[in-house]
């Protein structure tokens, strides 16, 4: 049986305390902790570890990955690592753009290398390395594929409605109406790079990639609407439920 | 006493009277001439000295053309060997021959054979030896090359005024085309074939040639440019031939130096300014130059700009102005972050927002 809290109390397991599966890591997996709530055909199989109270959520800390590093042992492991480094930099469209090997933003643009634009992830690879280097069994560990970027309309739409984000915009200069999303194709480009950066991870350390499902994107690489959370960046119980049902399978746990 | 051509010098003709005393680098520069205008969009190239010129332009309310600006969460990973110095990522120009294919290439008049070193794990650029993150496989170099090309074309053609700085006379040119390459292959990157590659120690005639090529083809595009020609008082690093290299290395600024002279008394809006003569002079204290006596001391690059600048009757101003995308830029990605971390972390302090 598995420990449900960490010493503190912050942070706890979800779904069960004698779980095949384990699952960590940081925002996006709160699609399926959502799922997980919803469908009890997961419940005993797949445990979740998450902030204790669910609605005050923070950045898993050095307890947190202590706690999963501990907890673990002898478990199959699905990491949610980040997943929006793609909009951290560029979900506002600026006169700044780029072009990149299969990014055409403009002939007018300057071209970014590959290594470089892999130079400015390396931060947050670096601290996976770090954390998945603790795992002295790496082989049970599976790295998740993160939801695809929504779509420009769809993101504008949710900007323009949303008088919380509108108000940051003109508190750091800009006026509401050049708060617009960044294109679709420079989203799904930084969004493939990070998934490829990702497998290029798990596969140095001894893991295995799981991308995100098929079937939630469409054939331009948007998250299908339907999996949508109303948000900007995140994905819905639906999509958690996508994830949860390929993590079982991945692991060859029957679940319901 | 006999009247003589001397009598009616004014006193700058005297070494008595304008550098044993009063000496004033002012009185170096034809006051008829104004070098930069309160306008001016300028492009520079050349040695590494060239490219101390940039915050000076900028703080006197000039334009300092960049046509290959990256995003800032790019540019703040930062570059090797100034590439992000000058007005396209060209890096450090070292001699004309240079200069001149540069310019070629970006007009599609020159192709290179020999514009790639290709490694195991990336593809390196002859021209570009030192970039910090060159490209991965020949597709990904080739369309990077085309890019900086249009860049590079962009900016010399744009400028009001192009500044460029003599470096060097001596080079290493491939021996199919005659490529002038910035460094020796084998020294930053690449591998060096005597087979595919020789030393060449231009003379002042093809440098003049070469630069009144570029002058003519550069105005055939932009007649509006004027030029700003000066020799980079800062000695060879190392010389190929069998010299000294303090012997090459004076030779070698010999050259340049009466270069720029043919070339400035010659072509139309060609101006030679006396930069070396600032730093190298028997006048300079001796803190214009380092510890190394070769790099220019930071107090000897201001000498040289605030003559620039004062010559030309602008004034340096000590608060930098920057650029309306730039400001955007920051907005728009200070706005995507903050709302990234807000979805992410659902983590919210008043003082961040």
């Amino acid at each position: 049986m598995l420990q449900e809290f960490t010493k503190s109390g912050t942070w706890r397991i979800y779904g069960g305390l004698d779980p095949e599966i384990l699952i960590a890591g940081h925002s996006h997996t709160f699609a399926m902790f959502m799922a997980l709530q919803q469908n009890k055909k997961f419940q005993g199989a797949i445990g979740l570890v998450s902030h204790a109270n669910f609605d005050k959520q923070i950045r898993p800390d050095n307890e947190y990955w202590d706690f999963i590093v501990e907890q673990s042992s002898g478990k199959n492991l699905a990491i949610s690592w980040n997943g929006n480094e793609h909009n951290l930099h560029f979900l506002i469209d600026t006169k700044m753009k780029f072009n990149s090997l299969n990014l055409n933003s403009g002939s007018k643009y300057p071209f970014v290398t590959l290594s470089q634009i892999k130079e400015s992830f390396r931060p947050t690879f670096y601290e996976l390395e770090l954390i998945l280097s603790r795992f002295p069994d790496r082989s049970k560990i599976c790295l998740l594929g993160t939801p695809p970027p929504k779509s420009q309309t769809l993101l504008n739409s949710k900007i323009q409605d949303d008088e919380f984000f509108l108000e940051m915009g003109e508190k750091i200069g800009i006026q509401k109406k050049d708060i617009r999303a960044s294109s679709n194709e420079l989203r799904i480009f930084m969004w493939k790079l990070t998934q490829d950066l990702t497998e290029k991870s798990a596969k140095e350390l001894g893991c295995v990639f799981l991308p995100a499902p098929a079937e939630s994107f469409e054939r331009n690489f948007l998250l299908r609407e339907i999996y949508s959370v109303d948000d900007l960046t995140h994905a819905n119980p639906d999509y958690g439920l996508l994830m949860l049902e390929k993590i079982a399978e991945f692991f060859g746990v029957s679940v319901g | 006493m006999a009247n003589n051509p001397y009598k009616s010098q004014s006193d700058k003709a005297f070494w008595s009277r304008s550098v044993s005393t009063n000496f004033d680098s002012q009185n170096l520069i034809d006051s008829s001439t104004q070098l930069l205008r309160g306008k001016d969009k300028v492009t520079s190239a050349g040695s590494c000295f060239a490219s101390n010129l940039v915050p000076y332009i900028e703080s006197a309310g000039l334009t300092y053309l960049r046509t290959e600006q990256l995003p800032h969460v790019f540019s703040s990973l930062g570059q090797n060997l100034g590439y992000a110095n000058f007005s396209a990522a060209y890096g450090n120009i070292y001699t004309t021959r240079q200069l001149l294919q540069l310019y070629l290439r970006s007009l599609g008049e020159f192709k290179p054979s020999d514009d790639k070193w290709v490694q195991e794990m990336s593809v390196i650029d002859a021209f570009r030896p030192g970039l910090k993150f060159p490209a991965s496989s020949v597709e990904e170099f080739e369309l990077h090359t085309k890019s900086h090309l249009r860049a590079t074309r962009e900016a010399f053609e744009t400028a009001d005024v192009f500044v460029y700085t003599f470096g060097l006379t001596e080079a290493w040119v491939s021996r199919i085309d005659g490529a002038t390459y910035p460094a020796c292959p084998g020294t930053i990157a690449g591998t060096y074939d005597p087979k595919k590659y020789e030393f060449r120690n231009f003379s002042v005639e093809e440098i003049v040639s070469d630069m009144a090529i570029f002058v003519e083809k550069l105005r055939g595009r932009n007649p509006k440019v004027r030029f700003i020609l000066s020799v980079s008082p800062v000695p060879l690093v190392a010389t190929a031939t069998d010299q000294h290299v303090l012997t090459a290395s004076t030779y070698s600024k010999s050259v340049l130096r009466v270069a720029a002279d043919e070339l400035s008394r010659n072509l139309k809006d060609v101006t030679y300014f006396p930069a070396y003569e600032i730093i190298t002079g028997p006048q300079a204290p001796i803190e214009y130059f380092e510890d190394d006596r070769r790099n220019v001391s930071k107090l000897g690059i201001e000498k040289v700009m605030n003559t620039l600048i004062q010559s030309s009757g602008l004034v340096s101003r000590s608060v930098l102005i920057q650029k309306q995308d730039e400001v955007d830029e920051e907005k728009a990605e200070m706005l995507s972050s903050r709302i990234t971390q807000i979805e992410c972390d659902e983590v919210m302090l008043d003082d961040q927002l």
